[in-house]
């Protein structure tokens, strides 16, 4: 005769060790370690754990003052995580020094900028997104959003938006920054400490 | 409401396994037929397509054909391969929501008039009919400016359900470029239709 247990909710016993039945751990919400699921076409090893699925990491880096400097230039400072009511982040994060910015762990990345820029007339005022495979001993400019200014006479407010797709395999060496390019004197990127005004934003879309 | 604390739970009939509400579990595997939801986590994809040359046709909306290109420098690459392209056709190979995002650059217009627009054109019969359903405009005096669009597409049909992309230019051009992101889109699979 099977034995039979009814029970609303198994739980760990042992605090840190999860649950194990007949091999397969479960802790956390999470079925653990590698696992074969049998069927009549084949098996599939999984390699991580199978979570509740949702990204792993997103992670929003705002300009919290003004960018005026004119010229190329790399944005180096005034870069900080949005703390507003509801904003937060999911996962480590990225990490973020002099304006170079680190992954947390290797993967697939989606990295967006969103230019909130006031530029003077005539002038094309550039955000660019320079990736590095050696810690910047070299770099490469591999995407950009820019702002034009019309021929009104007066300063224009427009959002431009960019994004590209990244494989970072050495957290150690690759890296990213972003640089403002032909910024014409008088030419405005707008930063704020209570809004998101220019944005750069980082999504881990899976592992490498 | 009761609990049960305990470290490990093993069969206590050999060769049976053990049953929870429904889902086996035995020796180390789950009975695929218990699975469910998995196929959105491992089908997810995220790809991006650039122009590589500027479109320079002035007036009615003009078809791009060809001058596309997954983006390759430093670090650059595609997350999954649900998505295809062949002559400015974009076709999927899985069905399923996508999300599909459009960033133009138009630059080099007469100041005042210049219009640039990029259009998600769809079609749900191979092309024998299609709908521009989405645009991104920008109008700038010849230094260049950016525009942004998305639509999110239920693809039920891999044979008919096709995207294409065309563009409007009143002067000047919509600006391509082999280095750098600069007229893109981006598809986006979310989950299964």
């Amino acid at each position: 005769m099977a034995s039979e247990i009814k029970v609303d909710t198994i739980s760990e016993n042992t605090l840190a060790n999860g649950v194990t039945i007949d091999g397969v751990l479960i802790k956390d919400s999470k079925i653990g370690g590698t696992i074969t699921i049998p069927g009549s076409t084949g098996t599939m090893a999984l390699t991580s754990d199978i979570s509740a699925g949702g990204l792993e990491e997103a992670d929003q880096w705002a300009l919290t003052a003004n960018f005026t400097t004119a010229g190329d230039n790399d944005i180096t400072s005034n870069l900080a995580r949005p703390t507003g009511t509801l904003q937060s982040y999911i996962g480590t994060g990225m990490t973020q020094s002099s304006g170079v910015f680190t992954f947390p762990s290797t993967g697939y990345y989606l990295i967006s900028v969103s230019a909130y820029i006031q530029a003077v007339t005539n002038d094309g005022a550039v955000i660019e997104t320079i990736s590095t495979n050696d810690n910047f001993s070299s770099q490469d400019n591999i995407s950009a959003v820019i702002i034009g200014g019309y021929n009104s006479g007066v300063k224009d407010n427009s959002t431009g938006f960019n994004e590209t797709i990244v494989d970072i395999t050495d957290t150690a060496n690759d890296k990213i920054k972003f640089r403002a390019a032909s910024i014409t004197s008088g030419t405005i990127i707008l930063g704020s400490t209570n809004q998101v005004q220019t944005a750069f934003n980082f999504k881990k879309l899976g592992d490498t | 409401m009761s609990e049960l604390n305990v470290d490990t739970i093993n069969e206590q009939t050999a060769a049976n396994g053990v049953t929870i509400d429904g889902v086996l579990i035995k020796d180390s595997e789950i009975a695929s037929s218990s699975i469910t939801g998995l196929t959105d986590g491992v089908n997810f994809s995220c790809q991006q397509f650039r122009l590589t040359a500027s479109q320079t046709t002035t007036g009615a909306g003009t078809d791009i054909t060809s001058g596309w290109e997954v983006p390759d420098n430093t670090l650059q690459a595609n997350f999954g391969n649900n998505v295809s392209e062949s002559s400015g056709i974009f076709t999927f190979s899985k069905t399923g929501f996508y999300k599909v995002e459009a960033v133009v650059k138009g630059q080099n217009g007469t100041a005042g008039s210049a219009h640039h627009i990029l259009y998600i054109v769809t079609s749900d019969d191979n092309f024998s009919t299609e709908a521009p359903i989405a645009r991104a405009i920008t109008q700038e005096g010849g230094n260049g400016d950016t525009a942004y669009t998305s639509a999110v597409l239920d693809i039920t049909d891999l044979t008919n359900h096709k995207v294409k992309f065309q563009y409007y230019n009143n002067s000047g051009e919509i600006e391509g470029d082999t280095n750098q992101n600069r007229t893109f889109v981006t598809f986006t699979r979310l989950g299964d239709t």
